[in-house]
């Protein structure tokens, strides 16, 4: 084994790489894969320098003033990167690193390109001091409700808009937090050179810190830094190597090692595509933790309901007026009209496509609304945004089930709980039941039918005035659409205006109060089960004489 | 017997969406698979056309097993899947549509074919030059049959093609198939539609939570009570 | 007058290339949704392959581009089996960090044997403007340089539009689950794509080559990111767009160099992107996912 550590600034480069991959983590954890923490990092170098040799301001002070100027630069940009997404936001934020680094050199005030000299050094030690700090830091951060609302986006931003979560206003949280910590090191790494360029700070580093942290994995905190120690002990490894006087070949201190790495660079992604720590691969260390964590058991729901209301007993809990909505020139409703009221199960039925999930999305705010209008109690829906209306109390699943696969099932229910706002919540333990799962397994690694449990539990748990549920019984055998049904009639008993989408007419038969049948995106007939099941319209719209050609 | 389904089971993770499904089909027959959304109609189709491998079973085709064939080549070999929805690439225009029907075929003989897809939907003549996702939906279901036919499948496979079909131009579709059944196409199709496709069918079956309930002339099918339980889910 | 035709085409000249360039990143992007990060490498490696043995075989010019377009495909094809099939269509971030590793093995390995500071460079001297078109005065390398770049966009585009192989390209872009449906093998499409998108970045560097009189093994990061600009700006996954982009880029940064922006010049590509990301989230002719 060659022993690098000895190495101080091997030491201090490998902490450096720690921390910028942990800055990179916080951006890219919203799912924002920025290229341009390089740039941060030069800005937070040079504002740390510039204050430090032109004002002789200490150490900490410094820092603050790194961090605060990254910070500033990044604000800008997080609303540019809202604009954008995918490809066009990575390219956007590589510009980022160019123009930043162009900038900077052109820059008299801080030396151009010979950059600013005379830093009060410092090292290892105050480099190590700040990631242990930036790690309990960051830590805190990705375990509070902000983190965890931060992965939920990572996972899938519509359902995040769906569960309350502002996406915006977090993206941005976070690609400005990123970058402040970004600036901290870049600060640091001017001190312990005693000197900086603009040329240091070029496209090659961002992509080094993203690979960092896609290399390492983005599903756990350890990832990030796990992924930028091994790449720097094996690029210094490598290095060494000539020391045991290896024939040319093999002489590895030459360009050979990054072709090695390279190479190793593209076997990881072909084995582990979303990095060497996945959030699995973390928790299979912890098994014996979960054990003893899996104490919560599923019992049978209508046992501990909670007695406490949130719902007004009367009056409207959601109105829809005149509905419309096209797909270009697909007319999917073309004037749909109910009421539903508290404590009420009202099922839509339809053949496929006769425009229920349209209605569904509509009402959610995930589709605008292009005629008509909606009222929530006695509140305009208008356009709102999805997650406005989350927390004004319209909860939903979703047809194909969108759980945060990537977080627990009690983070899933917790996420949830933060929707509820000033709504009395529903006891944390009894949504932990409705879900059916252990609270600390991960939701992707249930059953299709575990993550639909998932989905209601979290919708549930916003405390909803209505509750849009599509497809709820999908893939669900006998015994779980009983308890399906217990359920919803449980949450109908607590004031919730339940609006119920499901194949399984039988379900919505045997437990709506009302029915309103669908067809081409108009209201074909509403009533009673009973009446509804003798209707012929809808016999008609389901065995195939279609009700307007009947 | 062309084709032959036996002991097909389809798993997705833990679900099992189909179950044990056996069926023969001869040639020159039309059979239709019923069964209520999620029934697993679309997962016995996607095993047959090599869209889903299936975790147990058979599927042979002329007695060739060809269950662990991949898509494209059960094309060459004849077996032409319609998929749901918009089985065609709306962004192509309609004669690009038609021209990859028949991609691996010498040009004059694709010419020929092209020419007579025309003939059998006339107006689809009038639109080659557009994009194919200008053309209403159920346009589009027949360019998608009218594209397959290009291929000159030994057996056309249809998933749901009425879906969000108006009730007129499902009547004008299945008048369209009922024309290709004549001309000698072996066809499977899959339906929500009970009555249009009842009509057709020489042979009818019902798909209930991933298990064939019913098999048989569509007469007795429709007179079965298993039909309407499988539909709504209900005893009468 | 003369002066701003004599730049009007230079930046044509540079545009060209840089259009052919940003093409074959396009290309990929615009039929497997995916990103490519050592388009950079291939362009330079094709480059380097065909004038090392150009000076090593003496070879007429044409040879030389023929393997500059022959190594450049081959690499293409290499980046679909090496990087892309071992990660999968569906993951777009991996497959694009396989291909910034295999930038690595094809920059690193060049380095290793022509080492960092060896450019290398045309044998025979290019020959002086020998040419009066107007106000353009030209040689017949740049004429040169223009028509195989044009006769190459046209024919791309004619090829993508018309035939039946482009067609499959264009069936692919929209939906991989289809195709197999119409008897076409997915795999089969996407080594085409990346073969004639690395044939384009191979012959865009021996033209880059013949103008410079140059490749060296540092060249391709810079070039390569260069590409990615110039598709962005044009729209992702249009060929029209990057088109536009490169010769609307070229000619920008000619004029940017004939008043002398200074060190702001590497800039230039970055800070069009900026801009027209802010008035255009999708770039100048393309269309929102």
């Amino acid at each position: 084994m060659i022993d690098v550590f000895q190495n101080d600034a091997f030491r201090f480069f490998l902490l450096f790489n720690m921390l910028v991959a942990l800055g990179m983590y916080v951006v890219y954890s919203t799912g924002q894969l920025s290229l341009g923490q390089a740039g941060f990092a030069a800005v937070g170098a040079y504002a740390g320098s510039y204050v430090d040799v032109k004002l002789g301001w200490p150490l900490v002070p410094v820092l603050l003033a790194a961090a605060a100027a990254a910070a500033l630069v990044a604000i800008p940009v997080a609303f540019g990167a809202n604009r954008v997404r995918g490809l066009y936001l990575l390219m956007g934020t590589l510009a980022v690193t160019e123009v930043v680094r162009v900038s900077l050199s052109n820059l008299d005030a801080v030396g151009g390109i010979q950059g600013i000299h005379g830093m009060e050094p410092s090292g290892v030690l105050e480099m190590a001091v700040v990631l242990a700090l930036a790690i309990v830091g960051v830590a805190w951060l990705m375990s509070s409700p902000l983190g965890l609302e931060m992965r939920a986006i990572f996972d899938d931003e519509d359902a995040a808009a769906a569960a309350g979560v502002s996406t915006r206003t977090v993206k941005i949280i976070a690609v400005v937090a990123g970058a402040a910590l970004t600036g901290i090191a870049g600060a640091l790494f001017a001190r312990y050179l005693s000197f900086i360029r603009p040329d240091l700070f070029g496209i090659g580093l961002s992509f080094s810190i993203a690979l960092y942290v896609l290399i390492g994995g983005v599903h756990s905190l350890a990832g990030p830094l796990v992924g930028a120690f091994l790449i720097t002990y094996l690029l210094e490894v490598l290095n060494r190597m000539q020391q045991f006087g290896l024939p040319p070949v093999l002489d590895f201190a030459s360009p050979w090692r990054f072709a090695i790495y390279g190479g190793l660079v593209m076997a990881v992604m072909a084995v582990r595509p979303e990095g060497l720590l996945t959030r699995g691969a973390v928790r299979s260390l912890q098994a014996p933790l979960r054990r003893r964590l899996r104490r919560l058991r599923t019992s049978a729901h209508a046992a501990a309901i909670p007695a406490r209301r949130w719902t007004a007993g009367e009056g409207s809990a959601l109105e829809v007026v005149g509905v419309g909505h096209r797909f270009g020139g697909l007319v999917a409703l073309e004037d749909v009209a109910f009421t539903i009221r508290p404590a009420e199960i009202v099922a839509l039925l339809g053949a496929n496509g006769a425009g229920k999930t349209t209605l569904i999305n509509v009402v959610a705010g995930r589709l605008p609304l292009q005629r008509g209008s909606l009222r929530l109690a006695r509140t305009s829906l208008g356009r709102l945004p999805a997650h406005r209306r989350t927390r004004l109390g319209v909860s939903r699943t979703f047809q194909s089930v969108r759980v945060f696969g990537h977080l627990t099932v009690g983070e899933n229910v917790r996420l949830g709980l933060r929707a509820a706002r000033d709504r009395a919540r529903l006891p944390l333990e009894w949504l932990i039941e409705l879900a059916g799962a252990p609270p600390e397994a991960l939701a992707r690694d249930l059953t299709l039918v575990g993550q639909r449990r998932v989905e209601i539990a979290r919708a549930v748990a916003s405390s909803p005035l209505v509750l849009l549920l599509d497809e709820p019984s999908a893939g669900m055998n006998e015994r779980e659409r009983g308890e399906l049904a217990q359920l919803i009639r449980a949450l109908r008993d607590l004031g919730i205006a339940v609006v119920l989408v499901d194949h399984n007419v039988d379900l919505a038969l045997g437990i709506a109060d009302r029915i309103v049948v669908l067809d081409f995106g108009l209201v074909i007939a509403e009533g009673v089960p009973d009446a509804i099941r003798r209707d012929e319209r809808v016999r008609a719209a389901y065995l195939g004489t279609m009700g307007r050609s009947a | 017997m062309s084709l032959e389904v036996q002991g097909l089971i389809v798993r997705y993770g833990r679900l099992v969406a189909v179950r044990g499904v056996s069926l023969t089909i001869a040639s020159g027959e039309t059979h239709v698979i019923l069964g209520r959304n999620g029934a697993g109609k679309s997962s016995v189709l996607g095993a047959i056309a090599g869209l889903a491998r299936p975790a147990e079973g058979r599927v042979r085709w002329h007695g060739e097993d060809i269950t662990a064939w991949p898509a494209h080549r059960r094309v060459a070999a004849g077996i032409a899947l319609v998929p749901e929805g918009r089985g065609v690439f709306v962004t192509l225009t309609v004669a690009e549509n038609l021209r990859l029907g028949g991609f691996g075929l010498p040009a004059a003989t694709r010419r020929e074919r092209v020419d007579e897809a025309l003939a059998l939907f006339p107006f689809l003549r009038g639109r080659l030059a557009a994009p194919a996702g200008t053309l209403s939906g159920g346009q589009q279901q027949m360019l998608g049959v009218a594209r397959a036919l290009i291929g000159q499948p030994r057996l056309l496979v249809l998933d749901e093609p009425s879906l969000g079909l108006a009730p007129v131009v499902v009547d004008e579709f299945y008048g369209q198939l009922a024309r290709l059944r004549e001309r000698g196409v072996t066809i499977l199709l899959v339906e929500q539609h009970v009555e249009r496709a009842l009509r057709l069918a020489d042979v009818a079956h019902v798909l209930n939570l991933g298990e064939l309930v019913v098999s048989g002339p569509p007469d007795d099918v429709s007179r079965d009570p298993r039909l309407e339980i499988a539909y709504l889910g209900v005893k009468p | 007058m003369t002066e701003i035709a004599q730049t009007l085409l230079n930046g044509l000249l540079l545009g060209a290339n840089y259009a052919l360039l940003a093409l074959s990143y396009t290309l990929v992007f615009g039929v497997l949704r995916l990103l490519t990060l050592a388009h950079g490498q291939i362009f330079m490696a094709a480059g380097l392959v065909a004038l090392v043995a150009a000076d090593r075989q003496g070879q007429p010019l044409i040879v030389t581009g023929l393997v500059a377009i022959v190594v450049g495909a081959s690499l293409g094809v290499a980046t679909d089996l090496l990087a892309f099939r071992p990660v999968g269509l569906g993951r777009p971030i991996a497959a694009a960090v396989a291909t910034i590793g295999f930038a690595l093995v094809i920059e690193n390995t060049a380095l290793q044997l022509r080492g960092s500071s060896t450019a290398v460079g045309l044998r025979e001297p290019l020959p002086a403007p020998d040419l009066v078109l107007g106000p353009f005065l030209l040689s017949t390398v740049q004429l040169f340089i223009l028509a195989i770049a044009a006769v190459v966009m046209v024919g791309t585009n004619a090829f993508v539009d018309r035939s039946r192989w482009g067609m499959a390209m264009r069936a692919l872009a929209e939906s991989p689950r289809l195709l197999p449906l119409l008897g076409i093998p997915v795999g089969r499409i996407t080594v085409l794509t990346l073969a004639i998108s690395g044939a384009l970045a191979g012959l865009a560097s021996f033209l880059v080559a013949l103008r410079n009189g140059s490749v060296s093994p540092l060249a391709g990061t810079d070039i390569g990111l260069v590409g990615l600009a110039i598709m962005t700006i044009g729209g992702l996954g249009s060929l029209p767009g990057a088109m536009v982009a490169g010769i609307g880029l070229g000619i920008v940064e000619a004029f940017a160099s004939s008043i002398g922006v200074g060190t702001f010049q590497s800039a230039i590509p970055w800070l069009l992107l900026v801009l027209i990301l802010l008035v255009r989230p999708h770039g100048i002719l393309g269309k929102p996912e």
